[in-house]
């Protein structure tokens, strides 16, 4: 779902329409939006900032760190990512091989969810990289889904190549950012 | 500001490995000379007002006695409140303008005079006193900052540890829309100079890249979702959302046309990505250039005669411009590998983007009239510029 809010301050302005949001106060990677949520004016979100006396600075409410049970934990040391060639968001065979494995430790093991994260390397623009991510994402979550493990145990997102594992341009380093994380999420 | 062909001819070698450089335009600068006395800063206030003046590509120092006009300038007072008293006269002596300019900081103060004089001896709006924001990112840590055309440091808009990326300042420069994946997904958020805080007003799927109509009341936008990406409309009036392009590739990347009736748009349909202009309203995009294998972020400029861009060329990432009929395509960077996010000065006779050609990624600009170029950001990794409008109703004072 899609919602907009405008808040109109000039009394030129025709519409006139004040919705009040607060932020989803988030507990780290564990606090996701539930898909079926739609927002409402009874479940508002805004930002909440602190702002210092003599600068105008913003500041985001940090968030709670997170920290793993030990069970799922392990589970996210189970769990390997899968990467990508250049501008591709296809499985080669060695990919598959490994997607295989996680799938099958994610039917076995049921308590956790997993946050499917799509990444890519620092070439190419940031515009084309945010939806190559989200193939390279999709691409995963078709697997998994196909594999058998229901859809309210996966998300996905795409960062693009706005938040790289490895800092460089050797080749090295570009092929480890093209990749999707396997993120494990309490259920 | 049409471009002049400089009769530079480039050779080419095989499929489109090179392009015509960009040349300057070449328009000839109205010679002008200053002088500044008074209080300490002083000496560096000439150093900006110089500057200004050269880098607006309309006017040029010159020694006095060579120019058109000479400014005699005394600034006094001290830190937190300054005036800047100017009389400019004509070459035969004759008074032109008698001003005092008072605020807070000086630096304000010459970029607000250096817009002045170009105007007096040109007719053209100077861009002196315009600021750009754009993006940094340190050690997962990322923020907004905007920055005016000189040494004073930026201001942090938003900061958080979580991404916040493709900024889009708004026209009439009272918002600026940007992405934070504050709550999970990319969220778009407006930004308000006026209430200092930000709102969001689209979430769901991931949504990305926001551009302005020129009336500052639509956003195009890419919203991501279930491994698609196309190019939806948000109308900051009402909040409705209404997608405009439905197709299983991806689209990305809107910018508007200076009329607001067109879009120029990235889509990869033929399997790489490519720029098509589509109406405004949707409808079928039309391939706007063939001479790239991979091109991106697209920029329309203000007066709606050129398109800046950028395209990948032997593996490396480069500025281009070319005019909105996809002629004469010239190459505006050759340093560096990674040249990205071009984005017009509101007068267009500037670009701002960012480069990796000293190492880190940071904001340059770039004067169109004689290829001067200004690094913007220092330090800290910067990326995605966006360029305030002339006037502006919040930003650095």
């Amino acid at each position: 779902m899609v919602s907009c809010y405008y808040s109109g301050r000039d009394s030129m302005k025709k519409t006139v329409l004040i919705f009040m949001c607060c932020l989803l106060a988030g507990v780290g990677a564990g606090c996701r939006p539930d898909d079926t949520d739609t927002d409402s004016g009874e479940n508002p979100d805004s930002l909440t900032f602190i702002a210092e006396d003599t600068l105008d600075v913003g500041v985001w409410l940090d968030d709670t760190v997170t920290t793993y049970a030990d069970e799922l934990a392990e589970h996210q040391i189970a769990l390997n990512d899968v990467f990508f060639d250049y501008n591709s968001e296809d499985l080669s065979a060695e990919m598959l091989t490994i997607l295989m494995a996680d799938a099958d430790y994610t039917m076995n093991n049921q308590n956790f969810r997993l946050l499917l994260e799509g990444h890519c390397d620092a070439r190419g623009t940031i515009d084309y990289n945010l939806a190559l991510g989200e193939r390279r994402a999709q691409s995963v979550y078709d697997y998994l889904l196909n594999y058998g493990i229901p859809a309210s145990r996966l998300e996905t997102v795409s960062y693009g190549k706005e938040r790289p594992f490895v800092s460089g341009d050797d080749d090295w380093a570009l092929s480890q950012n093209r990749r999707v994380h396997i993120r494990v999420l309490p259920e | 500001m049409k471009y002049l062909m400089a009769g530079l001819v480039l050779a080419f070698s095989g499929y489109s490995s090179e392009f015509m450089q960009m040349t300057p335009v070449g328009n000839e600068c109205i010679p002008v000379s200053m002088e500044m006395s008074g209080c300490r800063e002083a000496s560096v206030a000439l150093d900006q007002l110089e500057f200004d003046i050269d880098f607006s590509g309309i006017l040029e120092t010159a020694d006095r006695g060579d120019g058109y006009a000479h400014a005699r300038c005394v600034l006094s007072g001290r830190s937190g409140n300054y005036t800047l008293s100017v009389d400019v006269k004509g070459a035969e002596g004759e008074a032109l303008l008698k001003k005092e300019y008072s605020g807070s900081s000086w630096q304000s103060l010459v970029h607000r005079f250096a817009d002045e004089f170009v105007y007096l001896l040109s007719g053209e709006q100077g861009i002196a006193s315009t600021q750009v924001a754009y993006i940094t990112r340190n050690n997962g840590s990322y923020s907004l900052r905007v920055r005016s055309l000189d040494a004073r440091p930026p201001q942090v808009v938003i900061s958080d540890d979580e991404v916040i990326t493709t900024p889009a300042w708004s026209p009439d420069g009272e918002n600026i829309a940007f992405t934070s994946y504050r709550n999970g997904s990319g969220d778009l958020y407006l930004y308000s100079f006026a209430n200092s805080s930000a709102r969001r007003v689209v979430t769901g799927g991931l949504n990305t890249s926001p551009a302005w109509t020129p009336d500052s009341r639509y956003i195009a936008f890419t919203r991501s979702v279930s491994g698609n990406s196309d190019i939806n409309r948000l109308d900051t009036a009402s909040g409705d959302v209404q997608q405009l392009t439905a197709r299983s590739s991806i689209e990305t990347s809107a910018s508007f046309s200076p009329t607001g009736q067109q879009m120029i748009l990235t889509s990869d349909r033929v399997g790489y990505p490519q720029l098509y202009v589509m109406d405004s309203s949707g409808g079928t995009a039309e391939r706007a250039g063939f001479a790239h294998g991979y091109c991106d972020s697209p920029s329309w400029s203000p007066a709606g005669d050129r398109i800046a861009y950028c395209a990948r060329v032997n593996g490396e990432f480069h500025i281009f411009v070319m005019n909105a009929d996809g002629t004469d395509i010239r190459q505006v960077t050759t340093e560096g590998t990674l040249n990205e996010d071009p984005v017009w000065s509101p007068t267009g006779g500037h670009l701002a983007f960012s480069s990796n050609r000293d190492g880190v990624r940071s904001i340059y600009l770039l004067e169109l009239n004689k290829l001067t170029v200004y690094r913007l950001s220092s330090g800290t990794e910067s990326y995605c510029a966006t360029w305030s409008p002339v006037t502006i109703q919040g930003g650095i004072q």
